[in-house]
Formats: C-alpha cells, sequence, structure tokens
C-alpha cells in the first residue's frame, strides 16, 4: 500500500513538472520550430541537447537572429565575473566592440549559431563548470579567450615580448577596473574620436596627381555609420602593426561624388593638398543645430553645386544680422549615432 | 657494423640469457604490458589555438612537485625564441615559430611525451619499466629502472629524460599523462585542466580523431591538412594539429611505421625471470655496444 502511494506521488511530481515545461514552451519556441536549415548550424540529423554536433564554431554561415538587432539595443559594458578567481572581473566594452564587428563579421563574430529572438549570452551555451570542452563547443572560459586573445594577441605589439593578461584582467584587489587601451604605433589610442584626419593618393593625372581624402569630415560628417563605406574588414586591417592599405578608386567615391565631369575633377585633384571643405568658408556656420540633419536636408537632391537657400526652410532670413525666421518645414534629425 | 650481425649476436645473447635462467627461448617470450585499448585516451592540441601563454608548463610542474619559479617569469615571451625540449625540470614546454597565415602572431606548440601506441621507449626498456597503460598513458616505474637509458636513445621524439645531476636514484623523467593521480581515476590531465584556450582536449582517441578531421574540413584555410600522431610510429596518443607543415615546427619525420627498441629481443627474459647480476651486467655491456653501432649508422 505504501509503495502504491510513493507511486502515485512520483507520477503526480512527474506530471506537474511535464506541464510546467509545457507552459514553458508555449511561451518561447525552440528554434526547431522555426522554418531554418538545420544543417547550416548541426552537422548531424538528429542534433540533441547532450550531442548538438554543432559545426565547428565560430561558423558565419548564417547570419541569424543577430542580423535583426541593432547596435542600439547593445548593451555597453559587460562585465564579466563568472570564472573571476585569480583575477578581478573583466569589463568588457561591449558596444564599441559591437560598433566594430559591425565593420567585418558582424555580431555573428561573437554571437554564432545564435537561434531566432534574443540574443544569447556565451554562457548560455558554453559550460562554465569545467574546462573541458563538451561536445564541440568550447568550455566558457575557453570560448571568452579564444574569441578576445585571437585577435588582442595579434596587434598588440608589446605581447611578441610578454603575455599580457593584464591587457584584460586586473590583478586581484588592484583599482580601479580600468580597460587598458591598446597601443599601437600608427593610433596611439583607438576611439571612435581619433579616427584618422586625412589620407592623400598619388593619381596618375597629370596636371593635378595630388588626391585629398579628408577622411575625419566624411566619417564625422558625411556619413552616420562606419559601416557605409567599411565592410568586410578585420581587426587587424585596423589595429595591425600594419594598417591596411586600401585601394582606392574613381568607383570607391563615385555614389557621392560626381567623378564622370571634367569639370568637377578639382574637388579632389590636386597639386598639392587640399584643405577640408568648411562651410565656413562660403559664408554659412555649420552651427550644431544644422549639423544634426543630413547633407540632403539643406543640398536639395544632395546637388552640392547649387548654394543651399535658407528660404527653403525658413520664413524669412536675413543673413547674417538678423535671427532666422520661423521654421516653415519640419525637419527630422539625423539618427542618432551608432555609438 | 651491419644489421645481419647485429641480429645474430642478439639471437645468441638472447639464447644465453635464457639459457642462464635455465629456461627454453620460447617461454622467455612474455610481454611488458602494451595495451593498445579501443577506449585508450589522447590530448588534441589545437596549435592554431594555443597562445603560447605556458599555464600548461606551469601546472604540469605543480602538478609533478617540481619548483615553479616565479609565476611573472613566465610571461616572458622573450624565452620562446629558443627552442626547448622537455628535461628533469620541465616535462613539457612551449616553443614558438613564425606564423606563415598572420605575420603579426606566432604558432605556439607544446611538446611532451607523445604517448605512441606502440612506444619504442617500453620496447626498449630491458627491465619493463616502461608500460603502455589501458587508458592510453605510457608510464615508468621508477622501483624497475635500472638506470640504463635505453628508452632515451630508442625514443624517436627525444622525450625521456635523465637526472644526470642526481648521484643517487637517479629518474628518468618524462610526461606520464598525470597517470597517478589524475587520468587513471578519471580526472583530466593538470595541463589540460589548466589551458585557458581549450587548445589540449582530452578524450577518447578515436574521438579526437573525428573532432580534428572535422575541424580540418570544416576550416580548410586555419588548418595545414595533417593530423600529426594520427599514423607517426604507428599512431600516438598525443595528437595535434597546425596551421603549417609539421616540419617546420620540429616534428621529426618518423614515417607510420612502430620504432622498434633495438633491445626487444632480449628483455623479456630479462625481465621475467631473475638474472645473476654478473651476466646481466655483461649482456649489457654487449647491448650498449650495439646501441651505440646503431647510433653511428644512423648518423652516417
Ligand atoms: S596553456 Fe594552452 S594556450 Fe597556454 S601555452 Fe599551454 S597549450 Fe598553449
Ligand atoms: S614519445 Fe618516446 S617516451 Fe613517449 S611513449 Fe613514445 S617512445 Fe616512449
Ligand atoms: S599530461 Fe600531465 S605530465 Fe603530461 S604534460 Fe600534461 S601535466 Fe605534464
Amino acid at each position: 500500500m505504501k509503495q502504491r502511494l510513493t507511486f502515485l506521488k512520483t507520477i503526480l511530481f512527474a506530471l506537474t513538472l511535464i506541464s510546467g515545461a509545457l507552459a514553458q514552451n508555449a511561451a518561447a519556441k525552440h528554434h526547431s520550430e522555426f522554418p531554418l536549415n538545420c544543417q547550416e548550424c548541426h552537422t548531424c540529423k538528429n542534433p540533441t541537447f547532450e550531442k548538438p554536433c554543432l559545426r565547428i564554431t565560430p561558423h558565419l554561415i548564417r547570419k541569424g537572429a543577430p542580423s535583426k538587432h541593432s547596435l542600439k539595443e547593445a548593451p555597453e559594458k559587460i562585465t564579466i565575473d563568472l570564472l573571476s578567481n585569480k583575477y578581478g572581473p573583466v569589463v568588457f566594452s561591449h558596444k564599441d566592440h559591437a560598433a566594430m564587428a559591425a565593420m567585418g563579421d558582424k555580431c555573428e563574430s561573437c554571437h554564432h549559431h545564435n537561434p531566432p529572438g534574443k540574443i544569447l549570452a556565451c554562457s548560455s551555451c558554453h559550460d562554465a563548470k569545467s574546462n573541458q570542452p563538451s561536445g564541440q563547443k568550447p568550455s566558457l572560459k575557453a570560448a571568452y579567450h579564444q574569441r578576445c586573445i585571437g585577435c588582442h594577441k595579434s596587434w598588440d605589439s608589446t605581447w611578441q615580448k610578454k603575455t599580457q593578461c593584464e591587457t584584460c584582467h586586473a590583478k586581484k584587489g588592484s583599482t580601479p577596473l580600468k580597460i587598458r587601451k591598446l597601443v599601437n604605433p600608427s593610433f596611439p589610442e583607438m576611439e571612435r574620436a581619433k579616427i584618422p584626419e586625412t589620407f592623400t593618393y598619388k593619381s596618375d593625372n597629370e596636371d593635378a596627381p595630388i588626391v585629398t581624402f579628408h577622411h575625419g569630415a566624411h566619417a564625422t560628417m558625411y556619413v552616420d555609420k562606419c559601416e557605409t563605406c567599411h565592410s568586410n574588414e578585420t581587426c587587424a586591417d585596423c589595429h595591425g602593426s600594419k594598417v591596411k592599405e586600401r585601394e582606392i578608386s574613381h568607383e570607391t567615391c563615385e555614389s557621392c561624388h560626381d567623378t564622370e565631369s571634367e569639370e568637377k575633377c578639382g574637388l579632389c585633384h590636386d597639386q598639392k593638398q587640399k584643405p577640408s571643405f568648411s562651410h565656413q568658408a562660403y559664408g554659412f556656420t555649420l552651427d550644431t543645430t544644422h549639423a544634426q540633419f543630413e547633407c540632403k536636408v539643406c543640398h536639395l537632391n544632395r546637388n552640392f553645386d547649387k548654394k543651399p537657400q535658407c528660404l527653403n526652410c525658413h520664413h524669412s532670413y536675413h543673413f547674417p544680422a538678423q535671427k532666422p525666421g520661423k521654421a516653415v518645414r519640419v525637419i527630422k534629425k539625423k539618427k542618432a549615432e551608432a555609438k | 657494423m651491419n644489421t645481419q650481425s647485429r641480429r645474430e649476436f642478439l639471437k645468441t645473447a638472447g639464447l644465453l640469457g635464457a639459457g642462464i635462467a635455465g629456461i627454453k627461448p620460447k617461454e622467455a617470450a612474455a610481454s611488458p604490458v602494451n595495451i593498445v585499448s579501443d577506449d585508450r585516451m589522447g590530448v588534441l592540441v589545437d596549435s592554431t589555438v594555443c597562445i603560447g601563454c605556458r599555464q600548461c608548463e606551469i601546472a604540469c610542474k605543480e602538478e609533478h612537485g617540481l619548483p615553479v619559479g616565479s609565476l611573472d617569469d613566465y610571461m616572458d615571451r622573450t624565452l620562446l625564441a629558443e627552442m626547448r625540449r622537455p628535461d628533469t625540470t620541465a616535462l613539457t614546454v612551449i616553443n614558438e615559430y613564425p606564423n606563415p597565415k598572420n605575420p603579426d602572431q606566432h604558432t605556439d606548440l607544446k611538446v611532451q611525451c607523445m604517448h605512441c601506441d606502440h612506444p619504442a621507449c617500453v620496447s626498449a626498456c630491458i627491465v619493463g619499466a616502461f608500460s603502455k597503460q589501458e587508458n592510453g598513458a605510457v608510464i615508468w616505474d621508477e622501483s624497475r629502472c635500472i638506470g640504463c637509458r635505453y628508452c632515451m636513445v630508442a625514443c624517436p621524439f627525444q622525450v625521456p629524460a635523465f637526472e644526470f645531476d642526481k648521484a643517487l636514484e637517479p629518474k628518468i623523467m618524462k610526461c606520464d599523462l598525470c597517470y597517478d593521480n589524475r587520468t587513471s581515476k578519471g580526472k583530466l590531465p593538470a595541463c589540460v585542466e589548466a589551458c585557458p584556450q581549450n587548445a589540449l582536449i582530452f578524450g577518447k582517441r578515436y574521438e579526437l580523431l573525428q573532432l580534428a578531421h572535422q575541424k580540418i574540413q570544416d576550416r580548410p584555410q586555419s588548418y595545414f591538412d595533417h593530423i600529426y600522431g594520427e599514423h607517426e610510429v604507428g599512431g600516438t596518443s598525443w595528437l595535434y594539429l597546425s596551421n603549417q607543415d609539421f616540419a617546420s615546427l620540429d616534428f621529426p619525420d618518423v614515417g607510420t611505421e612502430p620504432m622498434p627498441g633495438a633491445t626487444e629481443p632480449l628483455q623479456h627474459a630479462l625481465f621475467k625471470f631473475f638474472i645473476p647480476p654478473v651476466a646481466l651486467y655483461g649482456l649489457l655491456g654487449g647491448i650498449m655496444w650495439l646501441g651505440k653501432g646503431n647510433k653511428a649508422e644512423e648518423e652516417e
């Protein structure tokens, strides 16, 4: 009799468990229910949780869930303290890295195999308990190290002389935790604010061989995202001991500049380096209000030959003595910058 | 000295040895322990993810009670420029080579005993101090060793090291796959556990081979299409993946046939049955002389 009771109890308990699991399933569908091609991530026919037979990671074939999320949602900093014992927690500048990844392998460079839906943290798949890989997956500790050091040991010139755990790990007890700036011979501090200013190139134009490219002005004023121009970059392309020489041609610039008509050559080509374009030189101060607008707001149809008319937007305007009149056009500001 | 005459000598010596012990040669053919189990374990070294942090060296020394020294010294990478071999102070070492795929990086490589499936050290050891265990480990038994150092000569990877500086009971030192305290009890080898990169993966040898082949297949741009240790000297428990030809990483071209120990026909009788010390030393003298001839021949 007693035995039977225990048996019933067990069944009841199991039922509660199952119904609980079902309720959960209804809320978050398992990714196998989405129209996905299993073979892009799994190598076997019937992957299970224990034996997921995942492809070697990171595997970048599938532009998965991360492509549906934007940089704006990316958390600024992530503190990794799950495994800290010898060292203090690592502060990972997630958003900066995400912005850089946007120019290369995108979010998938870390969030590989992310099924549709929420972006998953490394620890949701990689095992934190043991340092032995489970299946084809590195342990959590190794996953972090493989992803980070794969790049960090390559451009950090001092790594060649010293193993620098302290680039990311502050020794326990030492304060404050701060991500050390990477030392690089070309860019002392690689930050968004310190993007390279000006590049000059030599072209085969005999009369005016020097082409000046004001990179800084383009990056801060004319395009809102680095990836508009930079795609398929690797970390070392910018951070490496030798910055990648980029091929530049008329095609590079023609999406915005007229490279066909002969009168326009002088815009880029000259006999010496050209100064950067300045609105000031044309009698207009690009103040903080105006700098927020996209070029085409004032330069209708992106026609930069014609001087924009204040009256296109303002009720009346007597330059430069008086205040502008009432705005007659409501203008949307540039989307918040990706930073 | 030609092979024929050496073999003749060995035969005679073998008969003599057996004769001394008062048995027929056939009965003397009891093998030392050398098991090649299907489930034997191994370690896959993926040198493309190894960063040369030397945490494995530290862990190995701690595990084997060898002096570790200052941890900061292990951060100094300038030392890696020189090629090192495992010795009595370090059973495993990291060496560094240029990386042909990325001039900004290096290729780092862990070196230790390969734990051969048909170990020449086991064959060479005349007293059976060396043995291949069921889990793949090739280990050395201090109580049996007579210090003849044949294992050092026989090993195609020059792994066993001898404590020349110790007058009393010098030991043969080599990686033992952490057999005593770890792998025989189902635990990870110390170096594997310490590796922050999972550059070392401990597992069943056949599964590691599957994984290694899959890695090469999935990322042909990252790997040189060869698994060192899959067939070398008849297969080894430690397996290596690399981004370049193994010849440029100082891996010897050892062929795919197991290396026989020069003393093989003798050892069984010697190890299995008690032999009067005088006869033993007489034999050893002869064998050493042979070993010498063998070496000279190789160098020719
Ligand atoms: S601990 Fe791992 S990554 Fe570090 S040197 Fe040893 S094998 Fe390489
Ligand atoms: S590498 Fe040398 S010492 Fe190690 S098992 Fe093989 S023959 Fe023996
Ligand atoms: S398996 Fe053990 S003995 Fe061998 S190198 Fe690793 S830690 Fe050292």
